[in-house]
């Protein structure tokens, strides 16, 4: 079993293996859920060569960065790519958005829908484009 | 009060007869070091626990072992037996199975040795012959290495709280109440990328995390702990020269 916390405005804000002193803010309530918290965290993955969880660093110039996603029993999934939100087709729950590495910047990608999907973890990828 | 006067009993010569007071007098030497019963324990009952060189480590593949020293070898009471090893000591293999859970290893006293073996169960009450000294975490498929723990071992010991791992974000405040009763002593706030790091997996420790500049991230007083993310994009989780983050995993610990 899962644990999770919802924010006034319904976004998932963040999950755990255990509840363990966790307290909440104004407007904030829990929920929990039947999945184990490996299984909650796996509902949608976004990595780049394997990379998740931490910053990516791409040089420019480079080609494109290609996030994999892995949102399993999914056919497409709605991610925000620096407030720009496009839709991405999955095959198997499987599905790559690609990113150019022509100008130096960062993209932070999210799920669009913060509601069902967590904006944290391995749900939520930054890739730095550096000179 | 006066010192119990040690030894209490005194040499005899060949053919003088023994008096009950010498008698008395010799077996209160030997259980009491000469102190009368009602001001000492026995020796037995004062080493009932008594516990030396007992360290237990993580053992490849999914085992732990008591290793010997020489110089201070693994020695344990065990239901009132002394037992001591003369080699390292291993649980044997495949002792772990079944679901996630938290392992208690013993000690085991067996008729006709004056060693004991190591054996595992869930549940952490000690049966006969047994002897409680340790713990361990199995995840379902492997022993966490670093789970592994001493109960006699002097040192920093398991921690007094332990948030388990949470999902983190840039931009955000984490509030855990740490129930010690008082503020701790020391706060580790620990970084993974994955929900559930395996025991070589790398950790990162998190002091800093970036607000533009590093800032330092924690506060705790004697009732929560505060952890607050950074605000800049991909380094607000972690600012640490072995891993930039803004996503990932946090793990907070305390010891009192």
């Amino acid at each position: 079993m899962a644990y999770f916390i919802r924010t006034a405005s319904g976004e998932i804000k963040t999950y755990m293996e255990a509840p363990a002193g966790t307290v909440l803010e104004t407007g904030e309530t829990w929920e929990e859920t039947p999945l184990t918290f490996e299984a909650f965290s796996n509902r949608l993955r976004l990595s780049v060569d394997g990379v998740g969880g931490e910053l990516v660093q791409v040089p420019t110039g480079s080609g494109m960065a290609h996030v994999q996603v892995d949102c399993p029993g999914e056919s497409s999934v709605m991610l925000d790519i620096n407030g720009l939100v496009e839709g991405i087709p999955l095959v198997n729950g499987k599905g790559t958005l690609a990113l150019s590495s022509e100008l130096p910047g960062t993209y932070v990608i999210t799920p669009a829908d913060r509601k069902k999907f967590c904006a944290a973890g391995e749900s939520l990828c930054v890739v730095e484009v550096s000179e | 009060m006066s010192a119990p006067v040690y030894p209490a009993s005194v040499d005899v010569s060949p053919g003088q007869p023994t008096a009950s007071t010498q008698y008395n007098n010799l077996r209160k030497d030997a259980l009491t070091l000469g102190a009368a019963p009602a001001d000492a324990r026995t020796l037995g009952q004062f080493f009932i626990r008594y516990i030396s060189g007992v360290r237990l480590e993580y053992l490849a593949t999914n085992r732990v072992r008591v290793p010997y020293v020489t110089t201070n070898p693994p020695s344990v009471m065990v239901n009132g037996y002394l037992c001591q090893a003369t080699a390292s000591v291993d649980l044997p293999a495949s002792s772990f199975s079944g679901g996630a859970a938290t392992w208690y290893i013993f000690a085991r006293r067996n008729a006709g040795s004056a060693s004991f073996t190591l054996e595992i169960n869930t549940s952490p009450v000690e049966g006969t012959d047994q002897r409680l000294i340790g713990q361990s975490y199995w995840d379902g498929s492997n022993v966490n290495a670093s789970s592994v723990y001493t109960y006699a071992v002097q040192g920093l010991g398991l921690p007094d709280y332990d948030s388990g791992f949470f999902a983190v974000a840039d931009s955000n405040t984490y509030t855990k109440a740490h129930n010690l009763g008082q503020a701790p002593r020391l706060v580790v706030l620990l970084h993974a990328t994955s929900s559930t790091p395996n025991s070589n997996d790398e950790l990162a420790l998190v002091n800093t995390v970036s607000i533009s500049y590093g800032v330092s991230n924690m506060s705790w007083n004697a009732t929560n702990i505060i952890a607050q993310s950074g605000t800049t994009a991909g380094y607000g989780t972690c600012l640490n020269i072995r891993r930039y983050s803004g996503s990932g995993y946090w793990r907070l610990q305390a010891w009192k």
